[in-house]
């Protein structure tokens, strides 16, 4: 498990990131998190929603109610138009923090 | 099932939110909350032991609770800075500048202690209606200067400097005067 501080600042890219394949609700969101960081990352419902509603005010996401087939309302967040202009310059400053840190790693190694 | 929205609400409750707004955000935290607790349910966990799990999703209320607030409240269009200092400030400065020349306009002529005589300098009673305005201007501008919530001190030091904008406004007109007399 990653450590909070560090999960932290990556959470920003991780949720942009499951939402580029469409509208979930905050619970899915975090499911879909941990499923695919096989449970790498995971994030409380603590963690997940201030942030939601942080991303949702600077309009890169955006919350909507919406009844499922089964007739329960849920909130349910997609990415705006500029929530995926964010996402690339996003996806590339971490790729380049990781690159460096695995460089970094490797040095010490060696 | 225990009600989580009951549970939502209560741990939420004095949530500084607008009632609508206080509302979905209890209803999608319950939501989250009754997913979670269905799907330990799911993976064969006893119902205490999922209450307990469900509850290891928040460690402090109170944190999440401030942290939803500072979340979902939108920004003052002004700053504190702008709008305790530099708004009331100019405005100050605008009124002062009014009141100038509504006393040029309107105010008591000069020729009364001046004999008829073309004025060389600011007569007294256009000292007494500048200084009559002053007062108000300054009030006007430390009311809007407090009005904004902040920090007592905060608000207090701005408070203090405001005046000094008023006297600007007047201290350039006033100060010839004197040099006149």
């Amino acid at each position: 498990m990653i450590a909070s501080g560090i999960k932290r600042g990556t959470a920003e890219l991780a949720v942009l990131s499951v939402l580029e394949s469409g509208p979930l609700h905050g619970y899915e969101i975090a499911r879909h998190i941990e499923q695919q960081t096989r449970g790498s990352l995971r994030f409380t419902l603590a963690a997940l929603y201030p942030m939601l509603y942080r991303l949702e005010k600077l309009k890169l996401v955006q919350g909507s109610w919406e009844s499922s087939p089964n007739g329960r309302r849920r909130r349910c967040y997609r990415l705006t138009a500029t929530g995926k202009k964010k996402l690339v310059p996003l996806r590339k400053e971490w790729s380049q923090l990781f690159v460096a840190l695995r460089q970094l790693a490797g040095g010490s190694n060696a | 099932m225990p009600d989580w929205r009951g549970l939502v609400r209560q741990r939420l409750t004095g949530i500084q939110l607008k009632e609508h707004e206080a509302a979905e955000v209890i209803e999608e935290l319950a939501d989250h909350l009754e997913d979670a607790y269905r799907s330990f349910l799911r993976k064969g966990l006893l119902e205490e032991e999922c209450v307990q799990e469900v509850l290891r999703e928040v460690s402090s209320w109170r944190d999440l609770r401030a942290e939803i607030e500072s979340s979902r409240k939108r920004e003052p269009a002004m700053n504190k800075r702008v709008s305790q200092f530099w708004f009331p400030a100019f405005l100050t400065l605008f009124l002062s500048q009014v009141a100038l020349m509504l006393i040029q306009e309107f105010g008591p002529r000069d020729y009364l202690f001046a004999g008829g005589e073309p004025p060389t300098h600011a007569s007294p009673e256009r000292r007494v209606c500048r200084v009559a305005c002053y007062s108000p201007s300054d009030r006007c501008a430390r009311r809007i200067s407090f009005r904004p919530r902040g920090r007592t001190r905060q608000v207090h030091i701005r408070r203090s400097h405001i005046p000094g904008t008023s006297v600007f406004g007047f201290g350039p007109d006033w100060l010839a005067a004197s040099v006149n007399i």
